[in-house]
């Protein structure tokens, strides 16, 4: 294989990195033969688990008010106040709105960024941005922050190393997806509702009831009949990749283990309680049972938060089951020991408009908005920067998509300086934002 | 054994370079032939160097570079320097003469320094590739997007009068110290005098750091006007010859480059020290920073230099042995003359031919993305003609003894419109329910008439009229975004497209940037876009209760210009003169006349080579569409016996096809001699690949005997029928259908991910089919077939080949292990479907 840039692989960091790890140099047009590289990616490496913090994204697609929920002005006019009044929180000095009462009273669980820029103001184009710290390029799909931890930690006991939950990515422009990485490394998504009673998680069950013994009796019948190149001592890499995921698969379709973590009524109905008997709250505790699991990133999505019309009557219902999850999970992993080595983050597209509108809605604000960072050795109780008496723009210095992404990869022991070949033999850095010093 | 490999290799490299210097030893009684390269040397300047090379041609043996092995001696005059690598160094100005002495044999070279423009250290002629060299100007450093320490240059400094302001006119003047040079951060960072975040990139005594040095202290002159032509490349600059350009080694060869600079005025210069190496397969060989390189292992590959904008590439060609087996192999037609001369050159030998089913299902894959039918796959297994591969090769491609019988095969149209459909990005998101039709219907038209490929071609890039009526107009509208009418896309994107869809050139990063590996700049860029702006487009009531259509048409008008200068930039296509558009009413014509001039073959090549990877899962040149003069074909005779082919078939898809099926090399078997396993390129055997998802999901269906329910569509419509990819299918997107929203080879992919796994192995969709009540196993059990029939018949529908007795018994076993005979069957219609020989063309 020709690869581009094999001696330019020293970057602008001191050491010299294995760097320009996709070296998809084969054809992948229609016929394409599998590329050779991915005999590692199947691999799954396990030696590179170096790092061991995972996270959980919280990821509330349509935009979440900030002045609603985390950023009140409660000495702003009416129409920017709106209905909701600034509560005290744990925090001195700091107020959230009644809307939260779960965030006020542990406040000092989590960190709050009030001064974060979106710099952009559209659906779809907020989830490629807001997941990968990339503005748009119509040319290029950034991979998000979990196809990332994918590529570069794979498999762990069986589990997939990115898991979704919830189809509440806008994937209008490839948002939450592994972009120029490939497919191996798209999140395994969960699009049942951890809720129902009969959930059951999309081909990792057997189909229609199927008892675990024809399973077995059909993985012994794909070895007698599979005999192609199994003479061969020594495979191509096209078929190694294709066993390890077989292996994989039965692996995990047929081990207890795995098994076991999508099965959330091994939960006490305590805990389940805990969470809220919501898709928000159970899918927050399925996240946790994941990473427990082995896997590495796990997004918890949550939809409907465009309140263009009827902002407050909506968010009463949207917010308390975030209120309610998003707290519980991070009291359950402290519990657990886990918040030490979990990254929590929450995200969502933007801020909404300080003023209400006509249709008592808040519209899209990109110049504000708001995010909240836990775990993984993230300060408790600092709130990052402030905004305006109208919560329109940010005061003093403000923060980016890119900053976000550089803390989250930072966390998670990412270097910032990760480069990666695309097709086109373009390298392509991970990031260029800067991890935000407050929650370091 | 695996794990001993690196240690094997390291002794076998050791025992190669005892064994090399044995040789040259052992060549000591021969008389030693030495040649020079350059036979005069001549210098101007401090900064001026001349790397001789030496090379030595021994009776027996290849050509051997010792430029590093030979001693150097001044003999008169002490006007120069000569050091051990024979590099030559100006000391003052005058005359001289230096012995090259190798193994008694010595030879002399004149030396002439002189010293006019003493001061003359260039900002782009030396600055500007010091700081690509050291890699100061790569994307992840100061030429990210908000550079580094905001300290921004631009990408390999494309862009020398913002580097010139950002080097010597802003940080307050601290990065350059005229007056004291040492003092210049431009010095002190990157020899890590002050700390600096990329580390050490120049040594103290390096001739980089002498550049820089030598800049600052005499000035820091700004780039030269001419420097800054509108070209955004120096125009003055024609081209780098290195030498040598194309040797062959083995393990443990070294080889020091020379590159000379070649500009318009008939100048040279000798860039060896300038230059940037960079090797094209560390496997094979290694360079270092001066251009020397050591062959680590076998196979072909070449090194890399850039400088200044233009490219070149040294080739190198280690072969794996001395000798190349050919005893089960036998030659049928050009194509097979032209890669077993490729064996013969890299001392690699072919695997057997393949049998009559491998062959049978591997041309149905390739040509029809279907199987065989039964009927088929039984009437060709069991024929006893003598030439039946051939008339099975005429009988798919619907191609009979005389033209106007020619047969019409709708899977073949089908399957090459989504091939095609796929490289135009027909999309309905961008062309609209209406456009996305039409240009479908129209690109299957042209399949099933088997229009010529370049008519194909020139049809697409001069459409005119509406998106509704001529398909290919689609090619030159789209619609932003779907509530929106359709427009003339914009110049560049055309130009873009265009240099990628026909000429498999990836032109993107000159819209920005010169591009990194190519002599492609902004100008060539622009140039070509410059063919796309004379057309206009206006929305039409022609449709009017459909609304959005729109029509496409000629403006007399129209021009585009250079981003960075500002300046008009006429038609030109790329590498060749511009052209004279005074009295041409439609642009895009003398582009096409360009593009298909079956001289200049570049079309051809393109395709050629396209079509080639499609069935050999690899490109001579690879990618198939980044073709580049730094991305050489592996066997260049191959791709023009292969273009030429083309054209004198007069594009004729099917008839190329034919040529290309019926070759041995084609015909080899899918699994690799063992020392060939991991060798893509060089087609000693036939490269497997994954089943495309619209394939595989068809496959499925016919060995489950079932039919597929898209929305909008008939039932029982396949799925390499369908017109574009807004038909949902959670199978097809899983396994890799490409979205078409580039115009990239590279959207479709057949990497395998656990989704995929975990949907064919456990998914309800396979269950289903092989549990239907309609389905082959249903039917099976209702025409009351007996097991063996029944196992018969599953292997022919999957495998496209009878079970062996073995295998016939293990399913009878599966059979009577399983809880029922229907569920036994499933079984192993269900192994069969997640078995490699059913989801790979072998």
């Amino acid at each position: 294989m020709f690869d581009l840039y094999p001696t330019t692989s020293t970057d602008c960091a001191k050491t010299n990195r294995r760097h320009f790890l996709l070296r998809v140099g084969g054809l992948a047009g229609i016929g394409a033969t599998l590329p050779g590289a991915l005999l590692h990616e199947a691999a799954a490496d396990n030696a590179s688990s170096r790092s061991t913090t995972n996270c959980i994204l919280v990821w509330t697609r349509g935009g979440t008010s900030h002045h609603d929920t985390l950023d009140p002005k409660p000495d702003a006019k009416a129409e920017v106040r709106g209905e909701f009044n600034a509560i005290d929180t744990a925090l001195p000095g700091v107020q959230f709105t009644d809307l939260v009462p779960h965030f006020s009273r542990h406040a000092e669980l989590f960190s709050v960024v009030r001064n974060l820029n979106s710099i952009n103001g559209a659906h779809g184009t907020a989830d490629a941005i807001m997941m990968s710290g990339w503005q748009m390029n119509p040319n290029i799909t950034y991979p998000c922050y979990g196809s990332v931890i994918a590529k570069e930690r794979g498999y762990r006991d069986n589990m997939p190393p990115f898991v979704q939950l919830g189809n509440e990515v806008d994937r209008k422009f490839f948002g939450g997806t592994a972009g120029y990485l490939g497919i191996a490394h798209n999140p395994f998504e969960i699009h049942a509702d951890a809720n129902e009673p009969e959930f059951s998680v999309r081909d990792l069950t057997p189909p229609g009831g199927m008892s675990l013994d024809r399973v077995r009796l059909r993985r012994d019948a794909l070895r007698t009949i599979d005999r192609f190149q199994r003479e061969l001592d020594r495979q191509p890499a096209v078929l190694d990749a294709l066993d390890d995921y077989y292996q994989n698969a039965f692996a995990m379709i047929t081990s207890p283990a795995t098994q076991r973590a999508f099965d959330l009524d091994r939960e006490t109905d305590g805990t389940r309680d805990a969470y809220g008997r919501t898709r928000f709250g159970q899918s927050c505790l399925l996240a946790r049972r994941l990473i427990e699991a082995g896997s590495r990133f796990v997004t918890v999505s949550d939809g409907d938060w465009d309140t263009h019309r009827d902002n407050f009557s909506r968010l009463r219902e949207l917010t308390p089951p975030v209120d309610q999850g998003f707290t519980a999970l991070l009291l359950d992993l402290k519990q657990r020991g886990l918040l030490e080595t979990t990254l929590v983050v929450w995200l969502t597209d933007f801020g909404r408009t300080p003023t209400i509108n006509p249709a008592a809605g808040r519209d899209h604000w990109a110049s504000a908005g708001i995010a909240v960072f836990a775990g993984a050795g993230t300060p408790v109780g600092t709130i990052v920067g402030r905004t305006d008496a109208i919560g329109g723009q940010s005061v003093g210095k403000e923060y980016y998509p890119r900053d976000i992404a550089a803390t989250i990869y930072h966390k998670l022991g990412i270097p910032n300086e990760t480069t990666y070949q695309i097709g086109n033999g373009r390298p392509m850095r991970l990031n260029e934002g800067q991890p935000i010093t407050e929650l370091l | 054994m695996r794990n001993c490999g690196p240690v094997l290799r390291r002794q076998l490299l050791r025992s190669l370079i005892a064994f090399c210097a044995a040789t040259t030893a052992g060549t000591a009684a021969e008389p030693l032939a030495l040649r020079i390269e350059p036979s005069e040397v001549r210098l101007n300047g401090s900064l001026a160097r001349v790397q001789l090379l030496v090379t030595a041609r021994g009776t027996k043996h290849l050509s051997a570079d010792i430029t590093h092995a030979a001693t150097y001696r001044s003999v008169a005059g002490d006007v120069f320097s000569v050091s051990e690598t024979g590099l030559v160094t100006p000391l003052r100005e005058g005359t001289g003469e230096i012995e090259v002495q190798h193994q008694g044999t010595a030879i002399r070279v004149s030396v002439e320094v002189t010293w006019k423009d003493v001061a003359a250290a260039s900002f782009r002629d030396h600055v500007l590739p010091t700081l690509t060299k050291a890699g100061c100007n790569q994307g992840a450093c100061h030429a990210s997007q908000f550079g580094k320490g905001q300290f921004k240059l631009s990408v390999f400094g494309y862009d020398s009068d913002a580097d010139y302001l950002a080097i010597a006119r802003q940080f307050q003047q601290r990065r350059i110290t005229p007056v004291d040079a040492d003092q210049s951060l431009l010095l002190q960072k990157p020899t890590l005098q002050v700390p600096h975040g990329g580390g050490r990139r120049l040594a103290h005594d390096s001739y980089g750091f002498q550049v820089l040095r030598t800049w600052i202290a005499s000035g820091a002159a700004p780039p030269t006007p001419e420097d800054t032509a509108s070209a955004g490349i120096d125009e003055r600059l024609q081209k780098l010859v290195v030498t040598p350009g194309n040797r062959q080694y083995r393990p443990g060869h070294t080889q020091q480059l020379r590159v000379v600079a070649h500009y318009r005025d008939q100048r040279t210069r000798d860039v060896t020290l300038l230059a940037r190496y960079d090797s094209l397969d560390e496997g094979v060989a290694v360079v270092t920073d001066a251009g020397h390189f050591t062959i680590v292992g076998s196979g072909q590959s070449g090194i890399m230099i850039r400088y200044r904008g233009q490219t070149a590439v040294a080739q190198i060609v280690a072969p794996y042995s001395t000798t190349t087996s050919l005893a089960n192999w036998q030659p049928h037609n050009w194509i097979d003359e032209k890669v077993q001369s490729h064996w013969q050159r890299l001392g690699i030998s072919p695997a057997d031919l393949c049998s009559d089913a491998e062959f049978m299902r591997r041309a149905f894959l390739d040509c029809l993305g279907t199987l065989p039918s039964v009927e088929q796959a039984t009437s060709f297994l069991t024929s006893k003609e003598p030439h039946k591969r051939a008339r099975l090769i005429d009988s798919i491609l619907g191609l009979n003894s005389t033209d106007h019988r020619n047969l019409y095969r709708e899977d073949f149209s089908s399957y090459w419109t989504l091939k095609f459909g796929d490289v135009l990005r027909n999309n309905r998101k961008t062309a609209g329910d209406s456009g996305m039709w039409a240009l479908h219907n129209w690109l299957k038209q042209a399949l099933r008439q088997n229009k010529p490929l370049d008519q194909l071609a020139r049809e697409l890039i001069t459409a005119q009229g509406s998106i509704f009526e001529n398909g290919p107009v689609n090619y030159i509208a789209y619609s932003p975004r779907p509530t929106d009418n359709a427009r003339v896309a914009p110049a560049t994107d055309l130009a873009e497209t265009t240099a990628q869809v026909f000429l498999g050139v990836r032109l993107q990063c000159a819209r920005c940037h010169h591009h990194p590996f190519e002599v492609y700049s902004q100008a060539d860029y622009y140039g070509l876009a410059a063919f796309f702006t004379r057309l206009q487009s206006k929305t039409s009531d022609a449709f009017g209760e459909l609304g959005f259509d729109a029509v496409v048409s000629l403006k007399p008008t129209g021009e585009i210009r250079h981003p960075r200068t500002g300046q008009v930039v006429p038609p030109k296509p790329l590498l060749s003169d511009p052209t004279d558009a005074s009295h041409v009413v439609d642009l895009r014509e003398p582009l096409a006349d360009w593009l298909l001039d079956p001289k200049g073959r570049r079309f051809a090549r393109s395709m050629a080579n396209r079509i080639w990877g499609y069935l050999f899962g690899t490109g001579v040149v690879d990618p198939v569409d980044d073709m580049r003069s730094t991305n050489p074909p592996s066997n260049p005779e191959l791709l023009d016996a292969l273009a030429a082919h083309l054209v004198d078939s007069g594009y004729d898809l099917r008839q190329f096809l034919r040529s290309i099926l019926n070759s041995h090399v084609y015909q080899l078997r899918g699994t690799p001699r063992r020392e060939n396993l991991n060798q893509t390129r060089f087609y000693t055997h036939y490269n497997v690949k994954r089943l495309p998802a619209e394939v595989l999901l068809d496959a499925i269906n016919f060995a489950c005997g079932t039919r597929e329910a898209f929305p909008d569509v008939p039932l029982g419509t396949r799925a390499i029928e369908l017109p574009d990819p807004n038909f949902d299918s959670y199978f097809l997107d899983t396994l890799g259908r490409p979205q078409r929203l580039t115009h990239c080879e590279c959207e479709r992919t057949a990497e395998p991910n656990i989704a995929q796994v975990l949907h064919l192995a456990n998914g309800g969709l396979l269950q289903q089919k092989l549990a239907d009540d309609k389905g082959r196993i249903s039917q099976l059990i209702e025409r009351g077939t007996g097991d063996d029939q029944a196992i018969h018949e599953l292997y022919l529908v999957t495998f496209s080949r009878p079970p062996d007795t073995e295998e016939v018994s293990n399913c009878q076993r599966l059979i009577a292990r399983s809880a029922t005979r229907r569920e036994g069957l499933e079984n192993i219609l269900w192994a069969l479907c997640n078995s490699r020989e059913f989801l790979l063309n072998h």
